[in-house]
């Protein structure tokens, strides 16, 4: 890790994803999903990318031999929105808005194979 | 004074902010007219609503209806009109097989649906909704392809409401002829919009009654089985989610709240505050 890791804004949050092939994880996060790359990271013997996603927070993706083994959950403002986006960048296997008792939310694989959850959680309490 | 056309393919979305306006014979395309804050008079139909902050009102392409605003406060409310293909188009993929749709596509063009008009609260999923199409509007977004999904939400999302507040209500109603059943819910749910209309005044059963076309015996009983309370607890439970809305949106003291939203004594409805939400409305503000 170096010093341009430790002066990221750590009100944000971080989501680690192992994917198997970092460069078309980030060529699918980056020009399919539309998200930007913060930073390329110097992480001994693995490849590491910065991606910031819709709501600010920050996706990390971290080259490994295995990847996920369940579902990793994306937080975002505007779940309608991103669907949108995903499904103008032609994403296969992506799903229509689901609405839960918690909010609203699609799902969609990347190329290694992870499966993502995006999730606009809803407080329906006074709402 | 603010007002934003925004054409959504054959929709349009409508922006406002106004002390005073008139829109006089609105017809032609179905209509979702929400209020964010204040409130706005609409005649449609020999009806007179008033339409407060977090409710909806929805109207049918062939009802013209007139909304008024007069207010020493702005008004903010959105109008989203849907083109009638649109809405039949959004019903028959709704009801249809896949087969059907993939031989005979365009059958849509035959019927439009027509609907109970009525007030419900802005709530759930539609108020979210909707205030993000209006957020990408205010942004200046004119991508019609992603405001058109807005647009098809909101209606996902008045389905869902239509689906609980009438069909599934006109169904808990207990008589055996459907067509009676469908004008007992078509006369409950003008009383009902005329307690909603007027929450905050002095309203007596007989007239609620009156304007149902129902004996008072009568409109009891029904509402009861429709709504599963009677009217006046209904009437209490609107005024108190108002009071909720004054408390999360206003620094207005309790007092006046209690003033504003009908309740006769500070006591009174602290109490049933207490009682409906398990907090004081201090603790709630």
């Amino acid at each position: 890790m170096d010093f341009e890791f430790f002066t990221m804004d750590f009100e944000q949050k971080y989501k680690v994803v192992y994917v198997t092939d970092i460069r078309s994880s980030l060529d699918f996060f980056m020009n399919k999903v539309g998200l930007k790359k913060q930073e390329e990271l110097n992480i001994p013997g693995r490849d590491c990318a910065v991606l910031e996603m819709f709501n600010g927070d920050f996706l990390m993706l971290l080259q490994n031999e295995e990847l996920e083994t369940a579902p990793v959950v994306l937080y975002t403002d505007d779940c309608l929105r991103d669907h949108h986006r995903l499904k103008a960048g032609r994403v296969d296997g992506l799903t229509e808005p689901v609405y839960r008792a918690d909010g609203v939310a699609i799902e969609f694989p990347d190329p290694c194979g992870n499966r993502f959850v995006l999730l606009e959680e809803r407080d329906y309490t006074d709402a | 004074m603010k007002y934003q056309r925004t054409l959504v393919n054959k929709n349009e979305v409508i922006i406002e902010s106004a002390y005073d306006s008139v829109h006089p014979e609105i017809s032609g395309r179905y209509a979702i007219d929400m209020i964010f804050s204040g409130s706005a008079d609409y005649t449609a139909s020999g009806r007179d609503l008033t339409l407060f902050s977090e409710n909806f009102i929805f109207f049918n392409q062939q009802t013209a209806y007139t909304k008024r605003i007069n207010s020493p406060s702005k008004v903010r409310s959105m109008s989203v009109l849907f083109d009638p293909d649109f809405v039949s188009d959004f019903e028959y993929s709704r009801m249809a097989k896949d087969s059907i749709l993939l031989d005979d596509p365009e059958n849509y063009r035959r019927e439009a649906p027509v609907f109970v008009e009525a007030i419900y609260p802005l709530q759930g999923n539609m108020k979210f909704n909707m205030l993000h199409l209006k957020k990408h509007i205010d942004q200046g977004s004119t991508d019609a392809l992603m405001l058109s999904s807005y647009l098809e939400h909101c209606l996902i999302n008045y389905y869902e409401i239509y689906h609980s507040e009438v069909i599934n209500r006109e169904a808990s109603l207990k008589f055996l002829s459907r067509t009676t059943k469908s004008e007992i819910l078509r006369r409950l749910s003008i009383a009902r919009d005329y307690i909603i209309s007027n929450y905050n005044k002095n309203i007596c059963l007989e007239d609620i009654a009156r304007i149902a076309c129902l004996s008072v015996n009568h409109f009891l009983r029904t509402f009861k089985q429709a709504y599963q309370q009677s009217p006046h607890q209904f009437l209490t439970s609107i005024r108190l989610q108002q009071a909720k809305y004054f408390l999360r949106n206003t620094d207005y003291p309790i007092n006046e709240i209690v003033d504003i939203v009908g309740f006769e004594c500070p006591s009174s409805f602290i109490r049933l505050f207490r009682n409906s939400f398990q907090v004081t409305p201090g603790q709630y503000r």
